[in-house]
């Protein structure tokens, strides 16, 4: 039985990958069941140790009792399409034969906010299924942090001693994504340095519901040795309670929804437009399609606006 | 058949340290448009499970010390205890050819030579995908 409710969230996940339409009706009921996973971002340059620190935090989470979705994505080669899905033998060996962990690689497939929308989607289904953290791994390069940033609860930077120039780029992403940062290869003798340093910058996060700030916590860790993972999982934890503390959680979860609200309708209006018969097209639209775009949108807003909807007023 | 997105389990065992020939296929196969998943397993089960959450459409087994007809009697009904009826199973490796014959038997559709280019593996995958039944 356990299996084959597996089973079923592993299929609903490859439609929703596959922007299946069937699959939003399956997310539109479970979506009463979901609310409760607390999500966990994990980002950071390419080889900074992200899969490694997953599986340390799986480990981690599980020995306190917590069940555990993860979802790793890595990105398709631009050239074949095809992945790489990494290596995958920590966090399987984390994993190995325990109901209490669902792990699912996906391949980012290169489609500009598809990936966010679809990993929103599948954040839905693990807590749906009941997990009680989903930790969601991608490399973070450029715009890809960003949009993870708005699906989780907290966003934990994993950063490695002796990058260099990679350093100053990351102290940017710091300011805009990082809630907790994580120095890992904290076994290497540089790690030490990189931590005091980061600790010196004094990073803060804005609560943007209310007059007060989080100290962005800087963690040394070493997720090959397992060291300092307990600690930062409790920092995770202090995190997600802060959050609780004014309306910064419930704005976290509003951005979210705000984002799949996004994605369907602009899914769903792509596919209207395009069953719509090209000789449907009046001539004098199709010579200006600006014009045309303008006045079919206009219609659409228009038409809410005048029935006294609210939220999407005409402009 | 044809199938916009395949998805592949690479399996190797965990004792066999010869890693480079499972890299290389899960590169070979994502260079022919294929989402691979590479991981060393301890017991079938292992395999069977990430099979399941991992959705996907083909599972590999890389056997390079032998084991490989113990490992097909215990792979294949897991994987038909878990529901994954039309999983594509090829297992690769050292494995003599006397024992291509018991492994069909057991259920694996196909076993390739070591040495064998990806190319090889990537058309039959392509070809086969979707139409395999574990009995
Ligand atoms: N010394 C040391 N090496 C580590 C540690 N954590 C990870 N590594 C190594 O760093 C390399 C990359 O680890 P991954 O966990 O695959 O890194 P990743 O960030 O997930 O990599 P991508 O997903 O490819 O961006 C591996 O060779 C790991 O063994 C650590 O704490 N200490
Ligand atoms: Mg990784």
């Amino acid at each position: 039985m356990v299996s084959d409710s597996v089973r079923h969230a592993a299929r609903l996940i490859t439609q929703i990958e596959n922007g299946v339409p069937a699959a939003r009706a399956v997310l539109a009921e479970l979506l009463p069941h979901c609310g409760s996973a607390q999500l966990v971002g994990i980002t950071g340059p390419p080889g900074a140790g992200k899969s490694t620190l997953t599986a340390s935090l799986i480990k981690e989470l599980r020995s306190q009792g917590r069940s555990v979705g993860v979802i790793a994505v890595d990105p398709s080669s631009p050239f074949s399409m095809g992945a790489l899905l990494g290596d995958r033998d920590r966090m399987l060996e984390a994993a190995s034969g325990d109901p209490g962990v669902f792990i699912r690689s996906l391949a980012s497939r290169g489609v500009p906010g598809g990936l966010a929308a679809a990993v929103n989607d599948v954040v839905d289904v693990m807590d749906a299924m009941g997990k009680d953290v989903v930790i969601v791994e991608t490399v973070g390069v450029g715009q890809g942090e960003l949009e993870i940033a708005k699906i989780a609860h907290t966003v934990v930077l994993v950063f490695v001693p002796g990058y260099g120039d990679a350093l100053q780029a990351m102290k940017a992403g710091i300011t805009e994504i990082a809630d907790v940062v994580a120095v890992n290869k904290g076994d290497l003798a540089e790690a030490s340095r990189a931590v005091q340093e980061l600790r010196g910058q004094d990073y803060v996060r804005h609560d943007p519901t209310a007059d007060r700030t989080w100290v962005v916590p800087v963690q040394k860790v070493s997720a090959l040795r397992n060291e300092g993972i307990a600690e930062l999982v409790g920092l995770i934890d202090d995190h997600y309670r802060f959050t609780a503390q004014s309306a910064w959680r419930s704005e976290i979860e509003r951005n979210r929804r705000h984002a799949q609200f996004m994605a369907f309708v602009t899914e769903r209006l792509r596919a209207e437009l395009a069953s719509i018969d090209l000789d449907a097209f009046d001539a004098g639209w199709l010579r200006d399609p600006y014009a045309a775009a303008e006045e079919f949108v206009t219609e659409i807003v228009k038409a809410r606006a005048d029935r006294g909807a609210v939220g999407l007023a005409a402009k | 058949m044809s199938k916009e997105h395949i998805k592949v389990l690479l399996a190797k065992k965990k004792i066999d340290v010869h890693g480079r020939g499972t890299k290389l296929l899960a590169r070979e196969l994502r260079d022919a448009g294929m989402e691979v998943v590479y991981f060393r397993f301890g017991v079938v089960d292992e395999i069977a499970d990430a099979a399941v959450q991992e959705d996907v459409d083909v599972v590999g087994v890389s056997v390079m010390t032998s084991g490989q007809i113990q490992i097909a009697r215990g792979l294949i009904p897991a994987l038909k205890a878990r529901g994954l009826d039309n999983v594509l199973v090829i297992m690769g490796g050292i494995i003599p050819e006397v024992d291509y014959e018991p492994l069909y038997e057991l259920g694996i559709h196909r076993c390739f030579a070591p040495g064998l280019p990806g190319g090889a593996v990537a058309e039959y995958i392509r070809e086969n995908v979707g139409t395999a039944t574990l009995g």
